[in-house]
Parts: structure tokens; sequence; C-alpha cells
């Protein structure tokens, strides 16, 4: 290879991984698959974009070959279609890999009538549209022959992309519902179905008369018998080893490379595509063990954040939407997306409600069913490549793929809303009315850092009370796995909440201290949000949760820990724990704001154990007429450490400083922790929002826990200051 | 359940009953003759202008065309009905049209090379009239990779090729600015 050919080629796929990682994390902030941005940023770099816009920069990039007096005389593009077809190879076989026997075998009644017409539909108005559209946008050429041209486009209507659609059922938590169960195995067996379909369309459309039919006929049941009868056996052999060895070592690795290489390879030659290959060797590995695990996890990274991306690429770069310039090609674009629509939602959703599914939970199945997205391209591609379709219909069939997965997840929001169905929904007990449970004092605590776990229960222990009173959530939040494109995460998702491993600390302690505690674990697209919607669903009282270095800047109180913060429906404690010990002597400073006056309310309940001491410090400037202030303050101190039968013993310390953060600091040096509440006078409150140095946070020696109380009051800034004494001492 | 065996039976019945109808229906509809790909012009008049490179260049998605004639604009046409084509014989006719232009194009089918025409007359009016042979350089295959429009160029080698595809007015405007 030239070597300004190598820098071409280095600079075109660092453009594109870029751009991929980019427009995937950009689609995925607005709650749509990854694939999605990853799909658009494809199409981006092709003709219809940046040849668009910069036709110069797009040429020097991707066609410098056709630059006048250039040093480079091969098509770098060329490259790029090697590595993507590669890529797909690699791709097909993991989707095979995550292919689960039992998804297919063990299914109900409800699962096989929908997985059948959800293929039967779209499958038959693909072949009618064909039927129209043939003397439209097809032409007559040998391989666009009408049997082939609506085998394809029947073909290309039942897809569903089986990763996709696991990864937002993941992400909405709904694997281990009805619906979850139901879909997940219609995308299974629709996958299967689908390849072994298309492996016949291409048979066919490849077959120049019956002699070619005959050996592509002959050539597909030997091969699979090999495969069935000779590869499966040798590689349940290799799962043997490595059962022996616990360890995937390069030459095993290696072996299966060759094997799927080898697999594709025969296919290609039998005329079905090198493709349906690489899918049946993933489809043949035994399957529900670790050697499949530890296989996919060595190839998964590679082929799906660095290969498919220029896939995705490859397809944009043919991708011509300037084709599509007449109105009457976007009205059948429109068709094509109504008929795709209707076939695979209508016939999945139907399918449903004959089966007895309640409607929204068979429009849900339909919405789901109806995701193409980068298994329609890999498709698409094969016809292209074909000959089965023109460039306009493959333009038409992207665009009807985009659109149809970018859809999902809006209309499935609409028809299956979290609200209803997802996690928060879940404790109906709750919810109910008169269920009692408001009576509990209910503290959730959300952990992110297993180490965190311990410190956070013992605390909430302390505040929660006797154990007949107090409730405590302990939640652990797991973001999506990464490996978004083709595997979904569903065993991970699928361990009990108790398994989480985040969690494990947490529940030793419980059990040796006898805290008792729920645990609780999902997966959660937007933690934040999570955390705000549980907090609702279980009306707990308080919310305690630990602090979060961010990557970029210094406020401890930003990120996930300020939308929690701001956004959470309960009083919000953030738990910096600087010692493992249960506090013995704890610190309120009070200036008589409601945030501080919360804090008082928490250390009067930790104070009720008798075991524990409180001084309520407050701070007023020196060389002032302070009684008013002062005597307010301490009758605010009183009447909450006062309250009827449950009564706690209060030490009020007056301090004269004209910096309240300095007076803080230094009385936090005799205590054990330290609790305060959000507010300017102690330096959080504005940093909430900014960058200024939160002192206290960062220099108070001992353990802190900052509080914020939840309520309209809780937004109104406390008036009584040091800096100005005369205004009123409480804003309650 | 015996609404779900229904369905079911339902189903498979009308996908073999479908399909068959589909196929059968199928074998009566045709595609017009595929035009494809890059063409030499030998004018019999005055070229039309900006069209002095004897070279024609089709985009072609069953009706609808992409006609690029030198370094001109590329003129987005539609096929009109009434066309002939190899469903019919031996005599390829076809017209095709957009807004003040038209374009007739006809010639004789081989029995051989997949019925592809390999040369035919054209006729071009519109505000001018210019007519000519026009002889097909390589057939526009689609499963191979030439057929990207980056592998068109209506320019000569020695100078940079027109953006690929954009909507005609802009790759017009786009085309001219980069030259």
């Amino acid at each position: 290879m030239h070597g300004s050919l190598l820098l071409i080629l280095l600079v075109q796929i660092a453009l594109i991984l870029a751009l991929s990682r980019v427009m995937g994390w950009l689609f995925a902030r607005f709650h749509q698959p990854q694939v999605v941005g990853e799909m658009v940023a494809g199409i981006m770099l092709g003709p219809s974009l940046f040849a668009w816009l910069a036709p110069g920069l797009w040429m020097r990039i991707f066609r410098p070959d056709l630059m006048p007096g250039s040093e480079i005389h091969t098509d770098p593009t060329q490259y790029l279609a090697m590595l993507s077809q590669l890529g797909v190879i690699f791709f097909l076989f993991l989707i095979g890999l995550e292919l689960d026997p039992k998804l297919i075998r063990n299914r109900g009644h409800a699962a096989v009538v929908i997985s059948h017409v959800s293929i039967i539909a779209p499958f038959l108005l693909g072949a009618l549209l064909a039927y129209f559209l043939y003397p439209e946008v097809f032409t007559s050429t040998p391989q666009m022959r009408f049997t082939s041209v609506a085998l394809f486009m029947g073909a290309a209507m039942s897809i569903t992309a089986f990763p996709v659609l696991a990864r937002i059922l993941t992400e909405r938590n709904l694997h281990k519902t009805k619906v979850g169960a139901i879909t997940i195995t219609c995308a299974a067996v629709d996958d299967v179905t689908a390849w072994c379909m298309l492996a016949f369309v291409v048979g066919v459309a490849r077959a120049t008369g019956v002699q070619s039919a005959i050996f592509t006929a002959v050539g597909s049941v030997l091969y699979i018998l090999t495969m069935f009868f000779l590869v499966r056996p040798f590689l349940r052999r290799l799962q043997a080893m490595y059962d022996r060895q616990q360890r995937l070592s390069q030459n095993m690795v290696a072996v299966i490379f060759l094997l799927t290489l080898a697999s594709a390879y025969a296919t290609e030659r039998i005329g079905i595509h090198a493709l349906f290959g690489a899918f049946l060797m993933g489809a043949i590995m035994p399957k529900g063990t670790q050697f499949v695990r530890s296989l996919s996890e060595k190839l998964e990274d590679y082929t799906v954040v660095f290969l498919l991306p220029i896939f995705f690429a490859y397809t944009g770069l043919k991708t011509q939407i300037g084709l599509l310039n007449h109105a009457e090609l976007w009205v059948i674009t429109g068709i094509v997306i109504a008929v795709a629509c209707a076939g695979k939602f209508g016939g999945s959703t139907l399918a449903a409600l004959a089966c007895g599914l309640p409607w929204r939970e068979s429009a849900a199945i339909g919405i789901l069913m109806n995701t193409r997205g980068l298994m329609e391209l890999v498709i698409l591609n094969i016809g292209r490549e074909l000959g089965v379709i023109t460039d306009a219909v493959f333009a038409m069939m992207v665009i009807m793929a985009l659109v149809t997965t970018a859809l999902t997840t809006p209309i499935l929001n609409l028809v299956y809303p979290d609200r209803l169905f997802g996690p928060d929904a879940q404790p109906a007990d709750a919810a109910a009315p008169g269920a009692g449970l408001r009576k509990l004092y209910t503290i959730l605590i959300p952990i992110s850092d297993p180490r965190s776990g311990g410190p956070l229960l013992r605390l909430a222990g302390m505040i929660g009370g006797l154990p007949e009173v107090r409730r405590i959530i302990a939640l652990h939040l797991r973001r999506p796995v990464d490996r978004e494109a083709y595997r979904a995460g569903l065993d991970e998702a699928e361990q009990p909440a108790p398994a989480s491993p985040a969690l494990e600390p947490l529940l030793e302690l419980s059990q040796r201290e006898k805290i008792d505690v729920e645990p609780l674990s999902f997966v959660s697209r937007d933690i934040a949000e999570d955390i705000s919607s549980l907090a609702r669903a279980r009306q707990a009282n308080l919310l305690i949760m630990g602090f979060h270095r961010p990557v970029f800047g210094h406020a401890i109180l930003g990120g996930t820990v300020h939308r929690v913060l701001t956004g959470a429906p309960a009083d919000v404690g953030i738990f910096v724990a600087r010692s493992s010990e249960p506090p013995k002597r704890i610190l309120v400073p009070y200036l008589g704001g409601v945030h501080d006056r919360l804090a008082l309310e928490l250390a009067n309940r930790m104070a009720r154990s008798g075991e524990v001491e409180v001084i309520a410090l407050h701070v007023v400037a020196p060389r002032r007429d302070n009684k008013d202030q002062v005597l307010g303050a301490q009758a605010e101190v009183t009447k909450v450490f006062n309250e009827p039968g449950v009564a706690a013993p209060v030490q009020f310390k007056v301090v004269e400083d004209d910096s309240p953060v300095d007076a803080v600091l230094r009385e936090a040096e005799h205590v054990d922790l330290v609790i305060i509440g959000v507010a300017e006078e102690w330096g959080l409150e504005a940093q909430v929002f900014g960058f200024r140095p939160q002192r206290i946070a960062l220099e108070c020696p001992k353990s802190l826990l900052i509080v914020r109380k939840f309520g309209r009051g809780a937004t109104i800034r406390p008036a009584a200051t040091p800096a100005n004494p005369s205004t009123p001492a409480t804003t309650r | 359940m015996a609404r779900a065996y229904l369905v079911y039976i339902v189903m498979f019945a009308a996908l073999i009953g479908g399909m068959l109808l589909i196929m059968t229906m199928g074998d009566s509809v045709r595609a017009p003759d595929d035009l494809s790909g890059e063409w030499v012009v030998e004018w019999d008049n005055a070229p039309p202008p900006e069209s002095a490179e004897p070279k024609m260049l089709i985009d072609q998605s069953g009706r609808f065309f992409v006609v690029h004639f030198g370094r001109r604009p590329p003129m987005s046409m539609t096929l009109q009905p009434g066309w002939t084509g190899k469903g019919e014989g031996r005599k390829l006719s076809m017209r095709l049209a957009r807004p003040q232009w038209e374009l007739h194009l006809s010639g004789d089918i081989p029995a051989k090379h997949d019925g592809q025409v390999p040369e035919m007359t054209l006729e071009l009016v519109g505000s001018t009239r210019h007519v000519g042979i026009a002889r097909r350089v390589r057939a526009a295959t689609v499963a191979v990779d030439a057929k990207r429009p980056a592998d068109r160029p209506i320019a000569p080698p020695a100078t940079p090729a027109p953006a690929p595809h954009a909507p005609a007015t802009a790759a017009a405007a786009e085309t001219a600015h980069a030259r």
C-alpha cells in the first residue's frame, strides 16, 4: 500500500470513529439508541451531506485518487469496503453467538404466533409493495427480476434488529416483563428466520440456471450437515478444554476465527452469502457457558467500536439521498415507511391482540418489533451488492431503517410509559393509599461506589430511628452496558437485585449490624431522573447519597448529585464520609434557614438514641448587638429538640466570627460529624451551580452531611445572616 | 387458544396464497429497460451548451433518470408513458421529460448481452434541438462498485469530479464553483 494511501486511510478511519462516537453519544442523550446516531454519522460522511457541503474536502479525504495530480491512483474506499465487510462478518458471528436456543425452544403460545405473524405479514406486504414499485423504481436487469425483487423486499421488510431491541428492553427494564419476554423471543426467531430467508433470496438472485440452483441447494445441505455434525462436536471439545483451563487461549481464539472465516468462505462459494456462514458459526457455538461469554468479550469491542462504524460509513458513502430528487420518489419513500410499519407493527400488534394481550402490551410489542436498525442496513447492502435494488431504492430503504428505529423509543414512551410500567411503577403496595407506609420514615440510599454503602447504611440506620418506624431502601442503578450495538447485556440485567456487586458490602453490614434494608437494582439510562422517580414512587422522606469527584472541575455537588439535590421530591443529604466509626458528637451550624432547620431535625433524630451529643452552633458577627438574633435561633433549636415525647439533649453554642465558614471548620475539629444545610452562608448553595470553592465540603476535617430541604420553603434564601443581622431570624 | 391457532392458520394460508398471487401478478409487470451508465455521444448538430465533451452519464431508478451531458447541470427527467423496450420486442423507444426539455431515445435491442441497448439515437428538445448517437461505454452493473457516483466523473480525469449526487441545482452550482 502506498504510504500516502495509508495516511488517507488512517484519517478516514479516525474521522469515522470520532463522528460515530459523537453522534452516538448525542443521540443517546435524546434517549435514542446509540446505533441510530452511528447510522446518521455514516450518512453524514457520504454524498448526502459531507460531499454536498464540501465537495473538495470530501474528495481529498475519501477519493484523493480523483484529485488532479494526485499521487494516489487507488480508490481508498475499497479498503474501507473490505474492513466493513470483515466487520459485518464478525458482527454476524457475534449475533449468532448471542442467540440463545432456549429463547426459541421454550416459547409460549403467544410468542409462537406473534413471531410467525411478525415475519409473514411484513414479508407479504413487502412482496406486494414490490409489485407496485417494480415498474416505478426498478430497472429491467438480469439481477433485478421481479421474483428476486419481491423476495428481497419481503425479507428486508421482515427484519427486526435484535440487538437494538434488546438494548431498549434493558434500558427500560422491560426485559423481565411479559412484553419483554415475548418480544425478545420473537426477535430471536425473526433473526434466525430472516437470515435463512436471506440465504434463500441470495441463492435465488444469484442462480443463473437450473445447474447453479442445484449446486446451491446441494451445497447448502452439505454445508449445514457439516456444521452440525462435524464442526459443532469439535466446538464442544473446545468448550471442554476451556472449562478445564478456565481461560481462553489465543490459540483457541485463532481456531474459532479460522472456522468462522472458513464458514463464511464456504457459504459465499455456495452462493448464499458469507454473512450466513458467519451467523451460523456463531449460532452453533455451545451456549450458556462462560466460554461463549469470554469469546464474545474478546471480539465485541474491536468489532462494535472499530469495525461497525466503518460499515456505517461505507453504507453512508453509498447512500445518495440526492437521488430522491422527485416529489414522487419522496412519496414512494413515505409509502415504503408506511408499509414497513404496517407489516411489522401492524402484524405483531394484531397477532398479540388475537392472543388475548391487552392493547397497550400488544402495541408495545408491535413498536419494538418494528425496530430495524443495523440489521436492515446489512440486508440492504447485500441487496445492493447483488443488484436486486437500485441506488434510489437503497436510499429509500436506508431512510426507512432510520425512521423505524428512531421512532421506537418515543412511540414506546407514549404507548407504554415508564410511569405505568417502569420500575417506579412496581411497588403498587407502596403507592396504594392506606398502605401505612407513610407512617414509616423512608430513607433511600442510592449506592454508586460499593465502598460508600456501609457508611451510608449506618448513617441511615441512625437517622431512621427504631427498626419498627424506619424503612431503608438501598438502590444501585446500573448504566446500560456500552456494548450497545449487538448485545443488550441481558444476562447482567437479569441478575437479581441483591446479587448486584455494588450492594454486597452494604448487605453484609446490614446482616452484621442488624439494620434491615431493602435492596433494589436496575438498569438506568438517566440515573438522577430514576433516583428522583423512585423516591417519588416509594414516598421517600429522605434521600442520602455519597459525593463524587467529577472528571472535570471541582464541584463536588455537581453532575448527578446536583440534579438529585434540586430535583428529588424528598429531603436530600450528601454524605462525605471521612471516618468509618459511628458518630458520637455532631455539630449542626445553624443560622435559621429551612435547610439548617432540616439539619437540626436530622441531628435530633440521631440524638434520640441517647448515644449522640449534638452541638448547635450559631455564628454571629462580632462587635454587634446580636441578642435578638441569638435568642431567636436558640428558641428554634430548643423547639426542634424538645418535641413532646422525643426530647433529646442539645448544646447551643454561639460563636462570634466574621467568617461563618472559618468558625464551622474550627469547631468541626472537636466533633465526629457535621450536618449542615445548603446555604450561601456556608459557601454551599451558590456552588451547586458554579465552581467556586466549597470550602466546608472540601476542608471539613470530619465527616459531613450536607442537607437540602425539599419543598417550596426550601427555595427561600435564609434571611438571618451575620452580615445582615437586622433581618428576621427565620423564614418559616 | 383457538383464536391464536386460527390466526396462525390464516397467516400461513395468506403467505402461500399471497405469494402465489403476487408472483403470478408479477409476471405481467415490467420495469423500464436499463439505460444507466456512461455513453459516448456523437452529435449530428451543435451539442447542447456546456456539452462539448462527448459524454453522457445516466443514473436511473426505474422511471426516474438523472442525465448528465458533459459539464451541463444534471437534468432530472421522468420516463413518460407509452415507452417500449425488450418486453415488447427488439425496439427501444423512450421519451424522458422535465419542464422545458424532452429527450427522445430509440435503438435496437440485441438478443444477447442481457438485452442491453449498445447504441441509441437521442434527440434533446427544449429551447434548442440537438440530435446525436450515443454508444454505451460500460454498463452500470450495480454489483460492481464502479456504480458509485464518485467513480463516474463527468469531467476528464485531469479535473476534479463533481460532488456526487447533490440535488440538481446545488450540484450544478458546486460543480461550477469547483471549476
